[in-house]
């Protein structure tokens, strides 16, 4: 594909989605205007971070054309470790409990990592492997117990309900935590020398091979990144609910969060997608979520409209990106 | 060729006997013959579509939906008895339905390009969100008259485990002695080689997304008439037995590979590990760990030997 043709091609799909946001904007505040009050929108800012943060560290991996579909288990490690220790150590400090959970992912995405990166195996498979085998870990650190909201501390817990109000809206400090992480994350992937090499590797592997790009070590560090952002989605998973159920925390999640960045339009062979667009989606999901609810529409039906809207990003991102060719070029890789 | 088809079938080989070993250590009525038909009978769905993985597998695709596609068939099959569908109708529908889905899955992949495991997440959420929005919390009972069809046996075998070993059979000959199963392992090992030498890339690709579907839809009617009920939450992890067991089964999960001896040895090493875990009390997530585990070394396992391999060439 050359230069011309693939700018229109992404002018195309940016009007494309551009229109389609406005156009389910405007028809939510026709249907819908409930959505545009106060508590609605304070609800949306409540799914937000969890979404958010997780989707930073899978937009990573996305990038080097990999994909993650462990960080629900990675959360769930995180956040039981969490309940689990401030439990015996009530007086551990707020940042004391976010490296904690960030440590946990940052090692659980290690092991991702080593066996994507070190071993070569395909992150899809090693992520389903770890998927199913983190959840059980997460039953052993709490020995099959749940985490309630009498053993974390209030310090924690108040994270979700306070912090700067606009008006009579709230952005707690979890969004702004989240939002800063956001900030972070864009300067990191376009200033860092690791964030170039991460573009690099993800749109032309070959050629970042042949100009010195380690593949095992990009390999390795995005999933480390993703599982750091998943752990950490531990502590705002913990912190948003005041429960951790072994079973039950961030299942599931993975769907989330590939639709947060398939939606946002990033380039699923890697090389190609941005934070701010990532943001923008997470807003978009969490949007549809509360708009469910509003609409009373039955929890239940939940996953039917995320894998739709999973779909719909999947086929309408795969039309101009996903020639014949393109499927050709992964042999490449391999 | 020949030493790496013996090594991948050494190493079920060698688990399976460990699993009797161990089986045998936690109950004394393990090694009776009844009693492992049976628990065998239970993984019995599971294998059928372990084997159909191995079509998709083989073109170096891969169906995550199967899990959801199983759930769902089986709940549209149990609400259309449940409304006075005649059995036999009811089976026949069953088997459609879960071949249409199969075959959604072969147009969106066709028709979009897109990588296979990104449509089949898609559908695997949408197939189980349709099953979660028809029934709820409720559950689909069976009427009497189509319940039990697992504990029919003919020549010694139950039903479905006769059925799993006749679609092992034919995809065993598919893939040995048709053109369509040399189209599968061309695309699955180089697909450009295969679109310039003629292979009709699209209609494989979509053929056998579609017999995964027909071998979601045996497995979801089995799995009703075995359990006399459906449920939304059924068949959780089903794509992670399946997928653990096509890949200790030696099959490459690159694609252009199959080894279907070898899927119905890991079938029933598996079906061990589970029947073992049961019977020692351990709980269902901790057995899905274990499969984890499980598929995670057997892909390790697998590369070596693809490495060690590539040297002696």
């Amino acid at each position: 594909m050359n230069q011309e043709t693939s700018k229109k091609v992404t002018t195309r799909s940016k009007i494309i989605k551009g229109s389609m946001l406005v156009a389910l904007i405007v028809a939510i505040k026709l249907f819908i205007p409930r959505l545009f009050e106060f508590e609605s929108i304070n609800s949306v800012l409540l799914w937000l971070p969890l979404l958010l943060m997780v989707a930073l560290g899978e937009l990573v991996v996305v990038l080097t054309g990999g994909i993650d579909i462990s960080v629900g288990s990675i959360l769930a490690c995180s956040a039981m470790l969490l309940g689990i220790w401030v439990s015996q150590h009530p007086d551990t400090s707020l940042a004391a409990m976010f490296g904690l959970c960030a440590l946990t992912g940052l090692i659980l995405g290690g092991i991702n990592g080593a066996l994507v990166g070190l071993a070569k195996l395909p992150p899809l498979i090693v992520t389903i492997g770890t998927l199913a085998t983190f959840r059980g870990l997460a039953f052993l650190i709490g020995s099959g117990k749940t985490v309630t909201g009498s053993m974390l501390p209030d310090s924690l817990l108040s994270l979700a309900s306070h912090g700067l109000t606009l008006g009579n809206i709230l952005v707690s400090w979890l969004t702004i935590i989240s939002l800063l992480a956001a900030a972070a994350m864009s300067l990191f992937l376009k200033f860092s020398i690791l964030g170039r090499e991460i573009y690099a590797f993800g749109s032309q592997p070959l050629r970042a091979f042949r100009s010195g790009i380690s593949e095992r070590k990009i390999q390795f560090m995005v999933f480390m990144i993703s599982g750091a952002c998943a752990g950490i989605g531990g502590w705002i998973y913990a912190s948003r609910f005041g429960l951790v159920h072994p079973g039950t925390a961030g299942s599931g999640f993975e769907l989330s969060v590939i639709a947060a960045v398939v939606v946002g339009g990033t380039k699923l062979t890697g090389g190609q997608g941005s934070v701010l667009k990532v943001v923008l989606s997470c807003i978009l999901l969490s949007l549809i979520n509360v708009g469910l609810s509003v609409v009373g529409i039955d929890a239940s039906w939940q996953m039917l409209v995320y894998g739709l809207v999973l779909l719909i990003a999947v086929m309408l991102g795969g039309k101009p990106l996903f020639k014949l060719e393109n499927l050709f070029k992964k042999e490449e890789r391999a | 060729m020949k030493n790496r088809a013996a090594l991948s079938i050494a190493l079920p080989i060698a688990l399976i006997i460990l699993a009797l070993f161990v089986g045998s250590k936690v109950s004394p009525n393990f090694l009776d013959s009844k009693f492992l038909m049976e628990s065998l009978t239970l993984m019995a769905e599971v294998g059928i579509v372990a084997v159909a993985m191995n079509y998709v597998i083989s073109t170096g695709n891969i169906d995550l939906s199967v899990g959801s596609n199983v759930v769902l068939t089986a709940c549209l099959t149990a609400k259309l008895i449940q409304a006075g569908t005649p059995p036999a109708l009811g089976i026949a529908l069953g088997i459609l339905i879960g071949t249409g889905l199969g075959v959604i899955n072969g147009i969106l992949i066709t028709q979009t390009q897109v990588p296979s495991f990104l449509i089949t997440v898609a559908t695997m959420a949408v197939y189980r969100g349709i099953a979660q929005a028809l029934m709820g919390s409720a559950s689909a009972s069976i009427p009497e008259a189509y319940v039990g069809i697992d504990t029919i046996t003919f020549a010694g075998l139950t039903v479905p485990l006769l059925l799993l070993l006749a679609t092992a059979l034919l995809s065993a000959f598919i893939f040995s002695r048709t053109i369509f199963g040399r189209w599968m392992l061309a695309l699955g090992s180089n697909a450009s080689a295969a679109l310039y030498s003629g292979v009709p890339v699209k209609r494989v690709t979509f053929l056998v997304f579609a017999i995964t579907g027909l071998a979601s839809g045996i497995a979801a009617v089995l799995m009703d008439s075995r359990l006399g009920l459906a449920r939304h939450d059924f068949a959780k992890g089903f794509e992670l037995d399946a997928i653990t067991m096509v890949v200790i089964g030696g099959t490459a999960i690159r694609g252009g590979d199959s080894n279907i001896v070898g899927t119905l040895l890991a079938f029933i090493l598996i079906g061990l590990l589970r029947t073992t875990m049961g019977i020692a009390n351990v709980t269902a997530e901790y057995q899905l760990t274990a499969v984890g585990i499980l598929l995670i070394f057997a892909v390790l396992f697998n590369r070596i030997e693809l490495k060690s391999k590539a040297r002696k060439d």
